[in-house]
Parts: C-alpha cells; sequence; structure tokens
C-alpha cells in the first residue's frame, strides 16, 4: 500500500471506529450469528420428541392385543384412543391415529379383510418420519397377520411374502443435516456483507455527501491512492466480521455436547488457517464490490438502499444451493459464492481441502477485487464526483 | 503564480467556461468577480485540478495542471466551495490528516499546526471534534487546511459565504499576510465591498467570459462609474434582472 493509500487507511479506520452504530452494524452479525444458528437448530431439532419412542393412539384397542404386542416389539407405544371422531390434531403425543372398526376383533378372527384408517401429520420432518415408521410397521404386521392365516391353511408364509426388503439410510447426510450445515456456511458467507456495508456507504456516497470529498482530491494524492485506502478500511471491517463469526460459531460450537449436532465438524489447527485463508480475498471482494456501488450514487441512503439489495445475492445463492444443490451443473460450482460454500463447507464438514474450489474462489476474489477497483479509482477521478445529491 | 489561458469546460449541453484567460500574481490578491453561474466555481475547479478542460491550460508554478494534477496540486492550497469537514475528527487531526498529504510529519507537522493555531487561533477547537461546529469556527480549519503547508499559491472559492463580520475581518487580515509573504492568492466571489477590500488585481467574469480585468481603482475608472458595483454592471453588461446585454 502506497504511503498516501495508508494516510487515507488510517484516517478512515479513525473515523469510522468512533461511530458506534457503525461498529454494532459491522460487527453485531457476527457477534449475533451463533446465537441465531442456536434458535434455528433448536427450533428445527424437536429434541424432546426425538428422545421418546414413536407412539401410536389406537381406537378399539382392547380388540387387538397382538397389533399392540406387534407394535411395542417395534419400539412403537401404542395408547388408547377413546370415540369414532377425527380430530383436529393428533391427541396428546401421539405421532399416529389410527382408526380400527369396531368389530375389528370378529373380523380377524374370521379371516376378513379389515380397513383401518391412520392419521399422521406431515407438518414437520419428525412427523413425517414417524408417520411413515407406523406406516411401514402396519404393512409389516399386516404381512405377518397374512402368514398365520396361510400357515392355518396348511400354506408356507413365505409364499404371500417372497421378496423381504429391509431399508438403511446411507446417506451421509440428510436434509436436516444438509440445511444446518449450509445454513451456517451462509452466515459464514454473510458475515462480510454485513460488516462492510455501513462503512463502505458511509466512505464514498456519505463523503460525497458531506462534500468533503472536493476538498480531499484537491490534495496531491491520487485517485487509486484514495481507494486503495478506502478498500483496506472496509476489507478491514469485513474480514473482521468473517473471522469474528467463525470464532463465534466454533466457541458455540464447543459448548454443545458431542453428538447432539446433526452434522460433525472438522475443525482443527490445520483447518481454521485454511478457513481463514479462503475468507480473506473473498471478503476483500465483497468490500471491493459494495466500493464499485457506492461510489455510483450520491448519497448515504441511495448507497444504503443499493447495498442493501446487492446483500441479497448471498442469500439467493445460498438458498439456490440449499434446495436446488442437485440440480446444479457442477461448473456452476465454481461461481463466486457457491464456490466459497463447497469449499468451506468440505473444510468444515470433513477436514478436507476442496483444492480445485478454493483455487478457484480465491482466484476470482483476485481478479474481482483488481477490475472493481480499477473501475471504482476511474470513477473517482470523473468531475461527478465534486456535486452531492 | 496560476496563468489560466483559453480555459473552456461544458456540462453536457452547458457550457459553464467558453474562454477564460488571465493572470494571478505573487504577493497579490486575485479575485474572480462574477454573478452566481458565470463560471468562477468551475474555473477555480479548473485550476485545482479536479476538473479535465475542454479547451485551454492552466500553468500552476510553471507547471501545467492537465499534465500532472497531483504535482500542481502540491502547490496549491484549496479552500472549496463547501466546507466539508470529518465530523467525528478534531480540528488537529484534519490538519494531521491533509498535512500528511504534502509531507507533513512528526515535528514538522506539529510545528505547522502550532503556526496555524497562532495564525488563526484554533487552541480552543484544536483537540475538538468539528461535529457542532459554528459556521466560523468550520471556516478557520477549512483555511488551516489550505494554508498548512504553506502553498505557494492559495485558491479560494468565495470563502467568506455565511460568516459574520469579526470572521471577515479575521479571514481578511490572514489573505493580507499570506500576500505579505508573497504567496499567489487567488479567490472568487460576487460580494463587492469584499472584493474592493481585498483585492490587488479583479478578474471580473459573465457567461463564463472574462469581461474585464485590472485593479478595482482601474475598473472604475474604465467604466466611468462612481464604484465597483456599477463598473461590474457596465463592464459585464449585466441588466438589473441579471440578464447580459447583447452588443
Amino acid at each position: 500500500m502506497s504511503n498516501h493509500a495508508f494516510i487515507v487507511y488510517k484516517k478512515e479506520i479513525k473515523d469510522m471506529v468512533r461511530d458506534r452504530r457503525m461498529l454494532i452494524a459491522a460487527f453485531g452479525f457476527a457477534l449475533l450469528m451463533p446465537v441465531m444458528m442456536g434458535v434455528l437448530y433448536l427450533v428445527s431439532k424437536d429434541s424432546e420428541a426425538e428422545a421418546r419412542n414413536t407412539m401410536l393412539a389406537l381406537s378399539n384397542i382392547h380388540q387387538a392385543p397382538g397389533l399392540v404386542a406387534f407394535m411395542e416389539k417395534r419400539e412403537i407405544d401404542v395408547v388408547e384412543f377413546e370415540g369414532n371422531i377425527v380430530p383436529e390434531e393428533l391427541p396428546g403425543k401421539a405421532d399416529a391415529l389410527l382408526f380400527l372398526p369396531d368389530n375389528y376383533g370378529e373380523m380377524i378372527k374370521q379371516g376378513k379383510v379389515v380397513i383401518g384408517r391412520l392419521y399422521v401429520d406431515e407438518n414437520t420432518k419428525l412427523g413425517i418420519q414417524r408417520g411413515r415408521e407406523i406406516g411401514s410397521a402396519m404393512d409389516a404386521y399386516s404381512s405377518y397377520v397374512a402368514g398365520i392365516r396361510l400357515l392355518a391353511r396348511g400354506v408356507p408364509a413365505a409364499v404371500a411374502s417372497p421378496i423381504i426388503t429391509s431399508s438403511y439410510d446411507l446417506g451421509n447426510a440428510g436434509f436436516f443435516r444438509q440445511f444446518m450445515g449450509n445454513m451456517i456456511l451462509m452466515m459464514m458467507l454473510m458475515a462480510p456483507f454485513v460488516g462492510g456495508l455501513v462503512v463502505a456507504v458511509d466512505t464514498l456516497a456519505g463523503e460525497r455527501e458531506r462534500h468533503s470529498m472536493q476538498p480531499l482530491l484537491a490534495q496531491p494524492v491520487t485517485a487509486r491512492s484514495v481507494i486503495l485506502g478506502k478498500l483496506a478500511m472496509v476489507s478491514t471491517f469485513s474480514i473482521v466480521s468473517s473471522l469474528l463469526s467463525v470464532t463465534t460459531l466454533l466457541i458455540a460450537i464447543s459448548f454443545i455436547p458431542a453428538g447432539t449436532l446433526p452434522f460433525a465438524v472438522y475443525v482443527n489447527a490445520h483447518t481454521v488457517p485454511l478457513i481463514f485463508i479462503q475468507l480473506i480475498p473473498f471478503s476483500i471482494l465483497i468490500a471491493a464490490t459494495q466500493l464499485f456501488i457506492s461510489i455510483q450514487v450520491k448519497s448515504y441512503k441511495e448507497g444504503q438502499s443499493y447495498i442493501s439489495m446487492f446483500m441479497m445475492v448471498p442469500m439467493f445463492v445460498s438458498y439456490l444451493k440449499i434446495f436446488g444443490g442437485e440440480k446444479l451443473a457442477d461448473f456452476a460450482l465454481f461461481a463466486p459464492i457457491l464456490a466459497e460454500m463447497e469449499s468451506l463447507g468440505s473444510l468444515f464438514f470433513t477436514g478436507e481441502v476442496s483444492v480445485s474450489h478454493m483455487t478457484s474462489s480465491i482466484l476470482v476474489s483476485i481478479i474481482g477485487i483488481l477490475v472493481l477497483t480499477w473501475f471504482t479509482s476511474r470513477k473517482l477521478q470523473s468531475e461527478v464526483m465534486l456535486d452531492a445529491a | 503564480m496560476i496563468i489560466v489561458k483559453d480555459v473552456a469546460k461544458a456540462y453536457g449541453d452547458v457550457q459553464a467556461v467558453k474562454s477564460v484567460s488571465f493572470h494571478a500574481d505573487d504577493a497579490k490578491i486575485t479575485t474572480l468577480l462574477g454573478a452566481n453561474g458565470s463560471g468562477k466555481t468551475t474555473t477555480l475547479r479548473a485550476i485545482s485540478g479536479l476538473l479535465h478542460m475542454d479547451a485551454g491550460s492552466v500553468t500552476v508554478d510553471g507547471m501545467i495542471v492537465a499534465d500532472d494534477p497531483v504535482k500542481a496540486q502540491a502547490s496549491l492550497g484549496v479552500f472549496p466551495d463547501s466546507f466539508g469537514l470529518y465530523t467525528r475528527l478534531t480540528t488537529r487531526e484534519h490538519l494531521a490528516y491533509f498535512g500528511e498529504f504534502h509531507g507533513l510529519s512528526g515535528t514538522k507537522l506539529d510545528a505547522a499546526i502550532t503556526e496555524v493555531d497562532k495564525m488563526l487561533n484554533l487552541s480552543e477547537i484544536l483537540d475538538r471534534r468539528t461535529e457542532g461546529f459554528s459556521q466560523g469556527q468550520r471556516m478557520k480549519v477549512a483555511l488551516a487546511r489550505a494554508i498548512l503547508h504553506r502553498p505557494s499559491n492559495i485558491v479560494l472559492d468565495e470563502p467568506t459565504r455565511g460568516l459574520d463580520v469579526m470572521n471577515i475581518r479575521l479571514l481578511r487580515t490572514i489573505l493580507f499576510d499570506l500576500r505579505k509573504e508573497g504567496r499567489c492568492v487567488l479567490l472568487s466571489s460576487h460580494v463587492m465591498a469584499e472584493v474592493s477590500a481585498l483585492s490587488d488585481h479583479v478578474v471580473m467574469m459573465a457567461e463564463g467570459v472574462v469581461c474585464a480585468e485590472g485593479s478595482p481603482a482601474e475598473l472604475i475608472a474604465r467604466a466611468g462609474e462612481v464604484n465597483l458595483e456599477e463598473a461590474f454592471v457596465k463592464l459585464t453588461g449585466q441588466e438589473d434582472n441579471g440578464e447580459r446585454k447583447v452588443a
């Protein structure tokens, strides 16, 4: 950094850190992020429900001792449901409600087909899982009863069940795990956006609005030095915000008992520096982009509007990865933000370096910084900068 | 010394300066006198290296501004049309910031700040943040910023606007001191009394051209009028409604 750029940098840092609102705006997100993630996790986790067995509410329970025993063998608790009217929601802590006909016992004895009605609640991820568990247990019980009926008639049970399939979840991460993991990555990548937002607007659009740009440009200092100094200041805020968010997140995770999280975090002395190396150029790129936007506008308010809109970019891209990641082409994962998510995700959740994503992310960041800084410096030389809104 | 030769500048379809030429000599106070919109500020911005001119040239101490604006700016002290202070910095921090661009640091910087403090009586506001400063205090900081590095040329765009009598008197004294030190002082104004009291050389401008120049006494004599105001009206061909008479 040239001497003049360093002079600008020192002044800008001093100027910005004296504004308490700017500090809160810049670093509040990074400090509150673990709390937000914690709330999100707790809301999604259904921890109390997960700690107990699946529960089935059953009408005419006294006519179905065999079904009750079968379910309990599968660690599904069965409770009695009185009445024949379908309630608006599942009773008590039940995960499903099964209506059996009033003559269930008689029909089973006579070998007739019984039609039961199973009610589940698929509003939550847990509701879907447990509803399916009970549905599949019912299918299994039906096969079991069919087998007994066939045996009573001298036919081997295997005739009615030529294929028996057991299901196992081989997925590395279920949707919940992926969702939570990607949310953490999104929050980490949002930090430089939030960290640089206010200071980037203030340092160019604000300076122009306060009419202090003209005396500055009348000094023997090049536009490039001014922009480099300002970029260094905004980058400082973005980088600190980024690193702070990672640090607070890791501290928060360290307090969570092992095995409680839906994913494993591989962070150690080897991966932390790599995470920082990944985040620093990205943070500078975001700072350069915010300055590029800030120099296009005449007033602080206008700048705030546009840079706030820019905040939607990481959110949109992250949601694209969360909800449509499977459909994205491989090359799309090298695009800015997606490449950072891939690389950080690999470091964070597997402890491995995704060399291709990390390299492309750093290269794209460096090229972006150079191009945007060049355009911003060029714009600062324009005489329109002398006039405020 | 500042030499302006055939400078022209348009903003889109508006020709702000058509053709302006004049000299501002060392050890003299030169004033650009003109109505609002006559091209004074554009001319001063061109001198300060803030504008790209469409035609003509500006020379500051022999350096062509368009060729190397940064080098020329090192010889200039600029008091722009707005004070443009940083409200979260103190007066001392303002002076240090701008002084460093001119190579001042350490004891040299301290000495320069002490000197402008003495000159402008800044002691009360030197270590105060500029937020809430009065117009007079803001003027003092902006002027101190412009002269801190002892430039050989000082450019002031309407420096007395919004100032009370005492601050105008203080400003006048400082400008006389700078002249005495042999510096070239170039300012713009449309306040006749101020121009009469301050100027050694007056450049009258209207609609982006120089209409007349000379000492206030010469201009009054040339116009055959009794004061500078009447001489200005006559020499610039201005009507009382501000329109210019076409010959």
